[in-house]
């Protein structure tokens, strides 16, 4: 099993070159159904792990978002930065877990 | 509703289902009727080339809607911080989710027409109760890595014990599981698997007389996950099936809300009414699915009968 440490690492890798263009936004079912509050929706998401790892704060917010993510790969396919958005929030949930 | 209340008391929920997965095999209760009656009444080969894998989740989706239900009307958290600690010693699951049979006898016919198809197109499939498993998909979903790496393993060396090297499945989420997320986390892993309507031969089937309308929502661990949308419609228009195209289709399909239907029962119910409402906005008659998770979650929205399982459809179409 893959250190917590590196799986950090892996994960802001990836989400760090999120340039926040909204592209993912678009496709995604729960930032509909969420009244476009972006905590549910990819960009929003991506912002918040950048935000738990980098300060450590972990609240209610975080886990609404996190969860309610369908894993469904709609925004990942639309990312131009090539972001795997729906993986990195599968693997993320690992810290909510622990 | 106010803002910030759609996942209530997730850990307790993924705590009851991982341990009900690792210790039980399985993340809630059914019966071994329910698990293996598909194959009542019919020769089923012990052994063969192919194994037919159900990973159970077809099976599993009548529970699942009755467990949905109650854990949509849980409002204190106590209960599940009780349930999570009485479900080491009972299975919970087992007292609250009871189906009506005739769901069950619904899947059943699903999973006996799967097998049919397949005889029919000629590949010569075997089954095994003691092979057959649940594949681990929640814990993937709730990035339980760890576990999901020893899951995979203990699968793995099950499947190798008995020199199973193709697999078909039946869903596309234990078809995702088991062709893209083992190969990369358990040693070695060495099996071809394929989706049965990957390997279903257009040419064994009957038209299907219908003036019917279908349309057709693609899950997204087959459009998305492995690229499976453009054979299921081939296979459709063989049998003459006049199918329509919602608003977000093939790899741009729209989740119907289902793997959340734990964890958040009331946002996936609406994100599964969303979705519904797009596939009726087409005008078709009939809804086409091709996961038991969006039947179930697509049918907790609809008010009538009108969405089916793909191989329900081709079914009147085999001749055998």
């Amino acid at each position: 099993m893959r250190d917590l440490t590196d799986l950090r690492r892996e994960i802001l890798r990836d989400v760090l070159k999120c340039s926040y263009c909204a592209m993912c936004e678009w496709v995604c079912p729960t930032l509909d159904v969420g009244n476009g509050n972006r905590i549910y929706g990819p960009r929003g998401r991506i912002n918040l792990i950048v935000s738990y790892f980098r300060e450590g704060s972990e609240n209610g917010v975080l886990k609404e978002s996190i969860y309610t993510c369908l894993i469904c790969m709609a925004c990942t396919q639309q990312c131009p930065a090539g972001i795997n958005i729906a993986e990195d929030i599968r693997k993320f949930r690992t810290f909510l877990t622990q | 509703m106010s803002m910030y209340n759609y996942v209530a008391y997730p850990n307790k929920i993924i705590e009851i289902i991982r341990f009900n997965i690792l210790n039980r095999g399985i993340p809630i209760h059914a019966s071994k009727w329910t698990l293996f009656g598909w194959t009542d009444g019919i020769d089923v080969p012990r052994e063969g080339e192919w194994l037919l894998f159900t990973g159970f989740m077809y099976q599993l989706t009548p529970y699942i809607e009755v467990l949905v239900d109650k854990l949509s009307r849980i409002k204190n958290g106590f209960l599940l911080t009780l349930g999570s600690m009485v479900n080491k010693v009972f299975d919970i699951s087992r007292f609250i989710s009871t189906p009506p049979r005739e769901r069950i006898m619904e899947v059943h016919d699903v999973l006996r027409n799967i097998y049919r198809l397949l005889v029919a197109s000629g590949y010569r499939v075997w089954y095994d109760e003691a092979i057959d498993t649940y594949p681990g998909t929640l814990l993937y979903e709730f990035g339980l890595d760890a576990e999901l790496k020893y899951y995979g393993e203990r699968l793995y060396h099950r499947l190798k014990s008995r020199g199973v090297d193709r697999i078909i499945t039946v869903d596309p989420h234990t078809t995702y599981i088991l062709k893209k997320v083992y190969p990369s986390i358990v040693p070695n892993y060495d099996v071809k698997v394929l989706s049965y309507l990957e390997l279903i031969d257009p040419s064994t089937l009957c038209r299907v007389e219908s003036e019917l309308v279908y349309a057709i929502h693609d899950p997204c661990y087959y459009a998305r996950g492995i690229g499976l949308y453009q054979g299921t419609r081939e296979a459709l228009a063989s049998v003459g099936v006049r199918v329509v195209e919602p608003r977000f289709s093939g790899t741009n399909t729209y989740c119907c809300g289902g793997p959340i239907e734990s964890l958040s029962p009331t946002f996936s119910a609406e994100i599964g009414r969303r979705r519904l409402d797009m596939l009726l906005r087409t005008g078709a008659d009939k809804i086409i699915v091709m996961c038991p998770i969006c039947m179930a979650n697509l049918r907790r929205a609809s008010s009538s009968d009108n969405i089916i399982d793909i191989s329900q459809l081709l079914k009147r179409a085999n001749t055998i």
